[in-house]
């Protein structure tokens, strides 16, 4: 299609104006999380950081700021208490100050919340893969009675919406005593309608007459899943397990509820946490966050095929 | 015959074994349990007692003040058509295929991976009275300070951006993939007949893309009554003026143990969650039969 000069530099500004909605609330939080305690609230774009000395004759000379005066500085030298006003640049220089990382690291246990996280999706993940690829197998390929019933009630289950179970899991949970466990974060998590949906409609795209070539060469119904679907699967495998990890790495009505014992907590959890102790200290809370979404950026840059053509997958097809 | 007949049973038993486990633990199981306890009356502790539709009924006085609640979860509803028309306009944006489209492809896509809880105490930041920077560019602009995180009104308003801002992008990433779908001869006959950019917009590609409007609605309303995380974090667990159903079904359940009667609200919120989706199929279903 052509399109006129006017058109392109049109769509070309809609796409700049979009991006700044997108990049700047993050660019605003991350400039904020390296900025020094103290300079947070300044309202600037860059983080300048105060030094306390100043060079005088050469030397570096402790002072204290007196009083700010438009774009100079009156100090006060602190070995012969001599004022001085000392223009802005003197005083104050652009460079990050990573303290606030240091604090939130070191006020909450941020090194155990990632294990935790990490552990919890780790097995979620896993177990989805086992459990929906098994299943999704025997909805697409096995004949059995009931077949097209259960997979029926299955897909009805889709719309029903997640405190409906929650309470009820909460009770199962607290009858077995795996509340504050990670077993009862991570066991409501094996399973999901939605992932043995999503594996049987990719199964059912893979020719039969390979799987029946296997099964004349005496391969048994086991052997075939594991040695024909699963590597032709590769692709909706791949695309379920970015979606279900980063989905249960972000996750937190669940876990929030689940898990007490502030040993146990998620990622994001833990960050809800810090961010009720320290209301408004936004240096330190700009860089929790930063820190928690380090991760799930990392990921998408990686495997952004996956995650896109995951979200495709279990949306427009799903 | 037979004999084959409960092998391949068996054998589908063994494959479904732990699938339906969970679906039965974890799905079938707690929906039943929890239609049967939305009769009761239990806190956690005592036997449960039967209470009829008591738990119905007392949704229906003024002291609950569900309507209030209700009013918050409609109020999110806005969301939706913003996310639509918002990840429309950007995959249209995409989809011209201009040079550097990879790079704003990256940064659109970007916040369907982050998590809510971090964007959340960023949007309570980005909104904060004082030092906010949506204030700062109010005052920049000769317009005064809002009350972003303590107005009624407002903290609807700003969680309701900041679910437009992380939420669009998913819209953005179905909208795209439709958009791939949709054969370039539809629209290089419809140029040979002389249509301009709106007619060849709103006669093929906003048909076209009808399964897409129909996903993005349903999940979307679903979504935007479920709205809670943000809720929880940015209001740090009071919730004022942005209390919805299910943060009152999250009050009653975990905070007061109320099991029953935050099982009969759960169970409302899915009838409205119901009434409102299926009305968008319909609607949805129509709108595309006539375009």
């Amino acid at each position: 299609m052509k399109r006129s000069g006017i058109a392109t530099t049109v769509c070309y500004l809609l796409l700049a104006a979009c991006s700044a909605w997108y990049i700047l609330p993050f660019c605003w939080a991350l400039v904020t999380s390296v900025k020094q305690p103290g300079m947070v609230f300044d309202g600037r774009w860059l983080p300048y950081t105060r030094s306390n000395t100043i060079s005088v004759d050469d030397r570096e000379t402790e002072m204290r700021i007196v009083e700010e005066r438009g774009d100079r500085f009156l100090v006060r030298l602190s070995g012969t208490g001599e004022l001085r006003e000392v223009p802005r640049a003197d005083v104050e220089r652009v460079s990050p100050d990573w303290r606030n990382y240091r604090d939130a690291w070191t006020i909450v246990p941020f090194g155990r919340y990632f294990l935790n996280s990490f552990f919890i999706s780790l097995c979620i993940t896993i177990g989805q893969l086992i459990t929906c690829s098994l299943g999704g197998y025997a909805f697409s390929r096995l004949t059995f009675p009931g077949r097209d019933l259960i997979f029926l009630l299955y897909l009805a289950t889709l719309m029903i919406p997640g405190p409906v179970l929650t309470v009820p899991i909460y009770v199962l949970m607290r009858e077995y005593h795996l509340l504050n466990t990670y077993e009862g974060a991570i066991l409501p998590g094996l399973f999901s309608a939605y992932g043995t949906f999503l594996l049987r409609q990719f199964f059912s795209t893979i020719p039969r007459e390979l799987e029946d070539a296997a099964r004349i060469d005496g391969a048994g119904r086991f052997g075939v899943y594991l040695r024909i679907i699963l590597p032709l699967s590769g692709p909706a495998l791949a695309a379920l397990a970015t979606f279900v990890f980063i989905g249960s790495w972000n996750d937190y009505f669940w876990p929030s509820i689940v898990l007490t014992d502030p040993d146990k907590l998620t990622l994001p959890v833990g960050l809800a946490h810090l961010n009720d102790m320290y209301v408004f200290q936004y240096g330190r809370l700009m860089a929790g966050s930063m820190i928690s979404m380090a991760p799930a950026l990392l990921i998408y840059l990686l495997f952004q095929r996956f995650v896109t053509r995951g979200v495709v997958m279990t949306g427009l097809k799903g | 015959m037979a004999n084959r007949k409960a092998r391949e049973f068996l054998t589908a038993a063994g494959f479904l074994l732990p699938n339906i486990t969970g679906f039965l633990l974890f799905t079938l199981a707690p929906i039943l349990f929890s239609l049967g306890m939305s009769f009761f009356d239990w806190d956690l502790f005592s036997v449960p007692v039967f209470v009829d539709l008591a738990n119905f009924g007392r949704m229906l006085s003024p002291a609950s003040h569900i309507s209030g609640y209700l009013g918050n979860t409609l109020f999110f509803l806005i969301i939706v058509p913003l996310q639509m028309c918002f990840g429309l306009a950007t995959a249209l944006l995409l989809n011209e295929r201009l040079k550097g489209s990879l790079l704003f492809k990256a940064i659109f896509f970007v916040p369907v991976v982050l998590s809510v809880v971090p964007v959340a105490i960023v949007w309570e930041y980005l909104l904060d009275t004082e030092h906010g920077l949506l204030n700062g560019m109010l005052v920049a602009v000769g317009a005064g300070k809002v009350a972003w995180l303590y107005d009624p009104f407002w903290i609807k308003a700003g969680i309701s951006m900041m679910a437009v801002w992380q939420g669009s992008a998913f819209g953005t990433i179905i909208y795209y993939a439709a958009l791939q779908g949709i054969p370039d001869q539809l629209y290089e006959v419809s140029a040979l007949d002389g249509a301009g950019w709106w007619p060849k917009f709103r006669r093929i590609t906003l048909p076209l893309l009808a399964p897409a409007h129909l996903f993005l609605g349903v999940t979307g309303i679903i979504g935007a009554l479920q709205l809670f995380a943000p809720i929880m974090v940015m209001t740090h667990g009071n919730a004022g003026g942005a209390h919805n159903l299910i943060f009152e079904v999250y009050v009653k359940a975990y905070q007061e143990f109320q099991m029953g009667y935050a099982s009969a609200l759960a169970w409302s919120l899915f009838f409205v969650m119901f009434i409102l989706s299926a009305a968008y199929g319909v609607y949805a279903a129509e709108r595309s039969r006539y375009a």
